[in-house]
């Protein structure tokens, strides 16, 4: 192979370089073509992909989320010692806590109603139902205070539930 | 072995000051116990693949034993064809190819034994064993927890010493390509290694997952493909006894491979949280990728022309001829599939593992066997039985050509219905027979596999004669690849090419460097400005079972 000769050398270098470039062409071509959104291929509508470039993820507002916060915060400085998520303490359960004012006024449906009655709840102005000591009355507890805490508890009671329905399936 | 079968007539590759030297001496005993080691635990691990496939036909099968379970399973199947079979199976091919090119021996024989038992029972066993009792690392290509993945970057660390040094002293001015493709698959595996073992775990979330995508990716560029390629390029010259078709293309399809390949990773995120920018640059890399393809199989198989009779008789070089088919095959598919359009409709389908089964059987595995056999005829002390070998070729092409064919089509058809607004588990039942038809390709896998081993240790003893004989074929063989060197000069590119050795590996590492630049530091920091801008301001805690279940999820694959 050392010794060919000069022209045949010519010819096969310039096929290497003719293989290289187009090979490269045709990888550019590829790159051009892969890289676009496509709706289509080969005629068949594409379905969206879920968290394709342009889509707008679900959001928690800051402000929400900084409502939850000090909601969190109120609850576990307060409440935490009678009050548990799910299961029965000295104090009724969370969940027992939302489907009892859900069931107490059953005709006004609505989770920021719900909350606003939450919200005059925290403080027990009524206790002593299903057969519960009756909690201390926290009047220190502002009207921001109260509705952060009722946000939280509307909110932390949601995903446990949704987390056990995960479980589950 | 003696000392006379140790020492055999050898052509000097340069040829000029002397014509005639001696085959550095081979370490015979680690060839064959590498061999062994490879074959044993490649049983095992098709055993682990069919055992995982059986389970998506028969849930119920093997009961709900932990170690039992689909997860575990699946990882030690993975892992041992990585580590037990392709490991072992490429540092055999280096005990035997690295002297013949180096035109040195490996550093030392007591380190080779060190580097074997470290491999096989500081990496494979132990693995294996921590897998299966709940110990793993639940990320792609590196389930086996941290405490064996310190002893891996250890045995590369070894491997630098015992197969790089012996070329850096050897001091060539030209290399051939299989020591071009040794040298880079040891050293960038060995970089790339612990960036896709260590850091996710200290690095959270997506930008953890773009740093184990690129390991995904180097983890069948840079130590698979390298060292199946280093093969291809050994065994082809050596068995017909012609030069590599072109050195320049060698070279450029060497480069571009180093270049491109660490660039892939991201593309299997292809439509997830990582910046769009970072996924788009993996697919364009990826297209290139399957052009360098091209360039690799066609100077293979220009180098096969005239030489179809030798392909069809010497069953070693057929293996390694499918093999190189199969690399062609994969590698066009693995470019298209990882462009939007197509990624969108065979993400997360068989398709996927039909294309895996290909690059890793079809590809790596044809040209790991073709290696062993190729070399299990020229060393001394062992038997061989070609009939068998012959046998074990056809129940492979034929089990492998079914799984793949069998995948591809599900893969499509699961895709169909996903496209569909048809509940998921739709797709499960329209698909079912195709994963039994899988698992049945299994099975003369399995059995080519098996008969491959029993075909290196029944059939007639090779003697002496024979060796010495083929002793002279090893000759010849390095004959072959001065030809393929000197075929340099065709191209007046070449002369600065071979001069600019140091400066192209600079590129190299540099390459690699800004491959985990761009693709996994970058848009991890465009990705958590992302987060900070627009995540909660404080995120709920996971509640005791949610952290329970990500433990389990980890762990169970």
């Amino acid at each position: 192979m050392a010794n060919r000769v000069g022209s045949e050398h010519h010819s096969r270098s310039r096929q290497l370089t003719l293989l290289l470039g187009s090979v490269l062409l045709l990888g550019t071509l590829l790159a051009w073509w892969g890289t676009r959104g496509h709706r289509r291929l080969f005629g068949e509508p594409l379905r969206e992909p879920v968290a394709a470039e342009d889509t707008v993820l679900p959001q928690v507002m800051p402000e929400e989320s900084a409502l939850l916060d000090r909601g969190s915060q109120i609850s576990e400085r307060q409440c935490a010692g009678c009050h548990k998520m799910a299961t029965r303490s000295s104090g009724p359960s969370y969940r027992e806590i939302v489907s009892f004012y859900r069931r107490e006024f059953p005709t006004s449906a609505g989770n920021s109603d719900l909350r606003s009655r939450l919200a005059a709840a925290v403080t027990h102005p009524r206790p002593g139902w299903g057969n519960f000591a009756p909690g201390p009355s926290e009047s220190a507890l502002s009207l921001d205070d109260r509705i952060a805490l009722a946000s939280w508890i509307l909110n932390s009671v949601d995903r446990d539930k949704n987390a056990g329905e995960g479980v589950g399936k | 072995m003696t000392k006379s079968a140790e020492i055999a007539s050898y052509r000097n590759e340069r040829g000029n000051t002397q014509s005639l030297g001696a085959l550095p001496s081979v370490e015979y005993g680690l060839i064959r116990a590498h061999v062994f080691a490879s074959l044993a635990t490649l049983v095992f691990s098709v055993l682990f693949g069919i055992l995982v496939a059986t389970k998506f036909t028969f849930p119920e099968f093997l009961g709900g034993h932990g170690w039992l379970t689909w997860g575990r399973l699946r990882y030690n199947h993975t892992q041992g064809i990585f580590f037990g079979w392709l490991g072992n199976a490429f540092l055999a091919f280096l005990y035997y190819a690295v002297p013949r090119l180096a035109n040195r021996p490996v550093l030392s024989r007591k380190l080779g034994w060190f580097l074997f038992c470290i491999w096989n029972f500081a990496v494979v066993l132990p693995g294996w064993v921590l897998v299966a009792a709940g110990f793993s690392q639940p990320l792609e290509w590196a389930e086996f927890p941290l405490v064996v993945d310190a002893f891996v970057v250890l045995a590369f660390i070894l491997m630098v010493f015992q197969f790089v040094l012996p070329f850096l002293k050897a001091r060539l001015s030209d290399l051939y390509v299989s020591a071009w493709y040794i040298i880079g698959g040891i050293i960038f595996t060995m970089l790339a290694y612990p960036v896709g073992n260590f850091v996710p775990e200290l690095v959270p979330g997506a930008r953890g997952a773009a740093f184990s995508g690129l390991w995904i990716h180097d983890a069948v560029g840079l130590y698979v493909t390298p060292f199946a390629l280093a093969i291809a390029y050994y065994v082809i010259p050596a068995t017909t006894r012609r030069p590599i078709f072109s050195h320049f293309l060698s070279m450029v399809g060497f480069w571009v491979l180093f270049f491109t390949y660490p660039l892939n990773g991201t593309h299997h995120y292809v439509y997830s949280a990582i910046p769009m920018a970072a996924q788009k640059g993996a697919i364009v890399a990826s297209a290139y990728l399957g052009m360098d393809v091209i360039l690799v199989v066609t100077n293979l198989l220009l180098s096969l022309r005239g030489s179809s009779g030798t392909a069809s008789k010497d069953v070693p070089l057929r293996f390694v001829w499918f093999g190189v088919v199969s690399y062609l095959l994969v590698g066009l598919q693995g470019s298209v599939q990882a462009l939007m359009p197509v990624n969108r409709v065979i993400h997360f389908t068989d398709w996927v593992i039909g294309h895996s089964h290909l690059a890793m059987i079809g590809f790596a595995s044809f040209c790991a066997l073709g290696g062993i056999a190729h070399l299990w005829q020229r060393i001394p002390g062992t038997r061989y039985n070609e009939r068998m070998t012959n046998w074990s070729f056809w129940l492979l092409a034929v089990g492998l050509t079914l799984m793949v064919t069998d995948l591809t089509i599900a893969g499509l058809v699961e895709a169909q219905v996903w496209q569909s607004s048809a509940p998921w588990i739709d797709s499960v039942r329209a698909i079912g027979s195709y994963w039994l038809v899988r698992t049945l390709s299994g099975l003369p896998i399995l059995a080519g596999f098996i008969l491959f081993w029993t075909s290196l240790v029944t059939g007639p003893k090779l003697s002496e004669a024979t060796i010495s004989e083929t002793r002279r074929v090893t000759s010849e063989d390095v004959a072959a690849f001065e030809d393929g060197s000197t075929a340099s000069h065709e191209f007046s590119l070449t002369g600065w090419l071979s001069h600019a050795h140091v400066i192209a590996f600079g590129a190299g590492v540099g390459f690699f460097a800004l491959s985990f630049l761009v693709l996994a530091i970058l848009p991890g920091k465009e990705l958590a400005d992302e987060i900070k801008r627009v995540a909660p301001v404080s995120m709920p805690t996971l509640t005791a079972s949610e952290q329970r279940g990500r433990v389990i999820y980890g762990r169970e694959g």
